[in-house]
């Protein structure tokens, strides 16, 4: 598998080149009647490969653009390259094929002026050589041409295919000059029938002029021979006279007569110049005619052929024939005839050929154009075919894509006019999927009438809730004022429990602070109070002891008899009062512990005071923070409320819009289901 | 065994205690005197009331100590409750029937104030064979 355009190329037309050149340099050899020289075999094989690699060297700078296109990445395919990978392309054909038929012309031409250079000592070469070789090279130009012109059109489609793809699917143009196809076939045709015309015209020269060649050699043989007869036929009496007269009748043939006769030339003007001009013509004619009876000695490239014939011992005959090979007129004049024919006849037939072929392509190009920029299906018509060849298959199938096209049109334009039932006839994915559009269409039809008979019902509902919506937003807009207005007397009323709080704070934080004096004075109080307690104790005891000292005392004043009875009178006495004091003592002392249990749970009192007041003071310094914040968030919410009434009342303003919207939607959904009933579909009466 | 008989008071002063546990009374004539319950730490005393069946006495500020002189031995009693020096007829102590004597041997009469038996009088004979049946060396 070849990996590049150029290497493929240069492959092929390498394979063309050794295909050919066997055959070539056997012509050429022949042509110059040098069959046997291996100098100029080897001459011609270097030539060759030298044209092989010229035109490999060419391919690769031809194409450059190409290959380098090739090697891009898809992401850096620019145009541009594209462009110019594709100009290289287009042009690639002609100019190749141009170049290939010149490789051939410098190759040859090269080894006929290296022949040349060989001399004619070691070539000779014919006087018309120089003819044929302009005529082989002709050939060869024109050869080259027929072959390498076609060949490289058919390696280079592929990838100029690949560049219209690209270019169109980029959604560029390229650059393409317009080419005449007629004109390439012509150029071929004509190529292609004087390639061979020459090839043989040169052939057939060359043979012409070496049958001039043995014409002569033997023309001269025999006239010598035929002079050897005539001079011996001559009397001794007749002597210088008769031996003129003959040589005479002989000059009248353009041969020159001499007579050798021991050694001694005696004859014509002509032929004895000849003789003393050549001495190596002299030294072959003695040494030859001491040899043999007869001989000849002529080279092609020599204008004259020299033959001798034995008369007696003494004497030969030399007949000098003054004639250069060349190819007959005949010849000469019917090539000339065939190639102005040949010349004239293959432009004609394949501009005829040529045009048996572009004009229906002509037609379906023009019927495509009018395709394409007209759209005019019904005015085309129906394109002849002619042959039952491609051509015409291509067109049969044209007529087929324009009936088919037309169906589709004329179901086009009645689907246009709203008629949904069209037929279209045929198969393949044109018509298949033109069935499918419609089908689709048909059912999109039926649910756009669903759509817009819904459609319609909800912009009547819209329009109605918008109307409502509408008279809520304007009684939102409303609550929305004067809920800001209420917040504006909240953010005042705010202000003012922030003023009393304060005050409440103040006596808070006295009632604290004479809390504490409080509860440090009834400290004070309860501590007194223990005190009294402790001197009632005293009291107390000392009352039990004077109770104490008045029962002994009454017992001994009862011990003591009527004695003691005063005593006992006064220990008696003494004991009540003991009694009323300890009584009194109790009494005191409950007051007193009466006066601690008021003055603890007065304590307990003022702590509960002080934690209420602590309280109050904690409560009134949040009220105040929250009456703050209150403040603070009753006038952030006036501030919303105030954003919230302009949005309630661009709210309004867009309802009223919505409801202008609803109602044009409801219009527009009207319409178009007035617009859907225009399309009949296939399951509607029509 | 037979009881012997309560012998005839010839006195008739009474030191009379009334407390929570009820009232009984004790001849004035074997009181040598009352002291308060802080000497009771350094002396024995008989507790009367748990004697006499009740709860103990706790000391407290209306306990005294009676001394009592019993056939020539002291004799230590803890009492609780309200003393008083009273005098009453002879007549007005009724000696205790001998079924409750025995039951009781601590009672030796009871005694009428104002015509109706008022409390009981205690034996400071019985009480002082307590207190050696208690304390061998009392």
């Amino acid at each position: 598998m070849l990996k590049t355009l150029t290497l493929k190329s240069t492959l092929t037309y390498a394979v063309l080149d050794l295909l050919f050149a066997p055959f070539v340099i056997l012509a050429f050899m022949l042509l110059l009647g040098a069959g046997g020289n291996t100098d100029l075999m080897f001459v011609l094989i270097a030539l060759t490969a030298a044209k092989i690699a010229g035109s490999a060297i060419y391919l690769n700078i031809e194409l450059g653009p190409w290959e380098r296109f090739a090697r891009a990445s898809s992401k850096s395919r620019s145009p541009e390259l594209v462009q110019r990978a594709d100009r290289a392309l287009q042009s690639f054909p002609l100019r190749f094929g141009v170049f290939y038929s010149l490789t051939w012309i410098a190759a040859y031409g090269s080894g006929f002026l290296i022949v040349k250079g060989f001399g004619p000592e070691r070539i000779p070469l014919p006087p018309q050589a120089d003819n044929a070789i302009a005529i082989l090279c002709t050939a060869l130009l024109f050869g080259g041409f027929a072959f390498g012109y076609p060949l490289a059109s058919t390696l280079t489609a592929d990838a100029a295919s690949e560049c219209s793809a690209l270019a169109r699917a980029g959604g560029y143009s390229l650059d393409r000059s317009p080419s005449s196809l007629q004109l390439r076939i012509a150029a071929v045709a004509i190529a292609l029938g004087l390639g061979p015309m020459l090839w043989m015209v040169s052939l057939g020269y060359i043979k012409q002029v070496e049958s001039s060649h043995a014409e002569r050699i033997t023309h001269v043989g025999l006239a010598s021979a035929e002079l050897a007869l005539a001079i011996g036929a001559l009397s001794p009496s007749e002597g210088d006279a008769g031996l003129g007269r003959v040589l005479t009748e002989f000059e009248k043939r353009n041969v020159d007569g001499l007579l050798l006769e021991s050694g001694k030339p005696r004859g014509s003007e002509a032929a004895t110049r000849l003789f003393a001009a050549d001495p190596e013509l002299q030294r072959w004619l003695t040494s030859a005619a001491s040899h043999g009876d007869d001989g000849t000695r002529a080279r092609i490239d020599w204008p004259h052929a020299i033959a001798f014939h034995r008369i007696d011992p003494q004497r030969v005959a030399v007949a000098v024939l003054r004639a250069p090979v060349s190819a007959s007129s005949s010849f000469v004049w019917s090539s000339v005839v065939f190639t102005l024919l040949v010349g004239v006849w293959a432009p004609v037939s394949a501009y005829a050929l040529g045009r048996a072929v572009s004009r229906p392509i002509g037609k379906l190009t023009a019927i495509a154009r009018r395709i394409v920029e007209q759209g005019d299906l019904k005015e085309i018509g129906t394109v002849a075919v002619s042959t039952n060849d491609e051509i015409g298959v291509l067109t049969e199938k044209v007529n087929d894509v324009l009936d088919l096209m037309r169906d589709v049109s004329l179901a086009a334009h009645a689907i246009a006019k709203g008629d949904l039932r069209a037929i279209v006839e045929g198969t393949g994915e044109l018509p298949d999927s033109f069935r499918g559009m419609l089908e689709s269409l048909r059912g999109m039809v039926q649910q756009i009438r669903e759509t817009s008979v819904e459609l319609a019902s909800a912009a009547a509902e819209i329009f109605a809730a918008s109307q409502e919506q509408e008279a809520a937003a304007a009684s939102q807009s409303s609550a929305m004022v004067e809920i800001s207005r209420t917040m504006d007397s909240l953010s005042e009323s705010a202000a003012h429990v922030s003023d009393a709080v304060q005050g409440v704070l103040g006596n808070a934080e006295r009632t604290l602070h004479n809390t504490d004096d409080m509860v440090r004075r009834i400290g004070e109080l309860t501590s007194h109070a223990n005190r009294i307690g402790e001197i009632l104790e005293v009291i107390r005891d000392i009352a039990d002891r004077s109770d104490l000292l008045a029962l002994n005392g009454s017992l001994e004043a009862s011990h003591a008899g009527e004695g003691g009875r005063g005593f006992a009178l006064v220990a008696s006495e003494m004991r009540r009062l003991a009694e009323r004091v300890t009584a009194s003592v109790s009494d005191v002392k409950k007051l007193v512990s009466d006066i601690r249990d008021s003055g603890s749970s007065t304590v307990m009192a003022t702590e509960e005071s002080k934690k209420l007041a602590e309280g109050t003071t904690d409560a009134a310094r949040q009220i105040t923070f929250v009456t703050q914040q209150q403040r603070s968030g009753t006038e952030q919410v006036s501030q919303s409320i105030k954003g919230i009434a302009d949005v309630v009342s661009q709210a309004v303003s867009a309802t009223s819009q919505t409801r202008t919207s609803a109602q044009g939607l409801k219009t527009q959904a009207d319409r178009l289901s007035s617009l859907v009933k225009r399309f009949e579909l296939t399951t509607e009466a029509p | 065994m037979q009881q012997p008989a309560s012998p005839q008071l010839a006195a008739t002063g009474l030191l009379t205690i009334r407390g929570a546990a009820g009232a009984w009374g004790i001849p004035s004539s074997v009181v040598q005197g009352v002291e308060s319950c802080d000497a009771l730490g350094r002396t024995r005393a008989l507790d009367v009331q748990a004697l006499l069946g009740a709860a103990p006495t706790t000391p407290g500020q209306a306990t005294r100590i009676v001394v009592l002189q019993v056939r020539g031995q002291e004799l230590r009693l803890l009492v609780h409750g309200v003393l008083a020096l009273t005098e009453t007829a002879s007549s007005n102590l009724l000696p205790l029937p001998p079924a409750v004597r025995s039951a009781t041997p601590l009672l030796s009469h009871v005694a009428v104030v104002d015509g109706k038996p008022a409390l009981f009088v205690l034996s400071p004979e019985r009480l002082l064979e307590v207190a050696h049946v208690e304390d061998p060396n009392a």
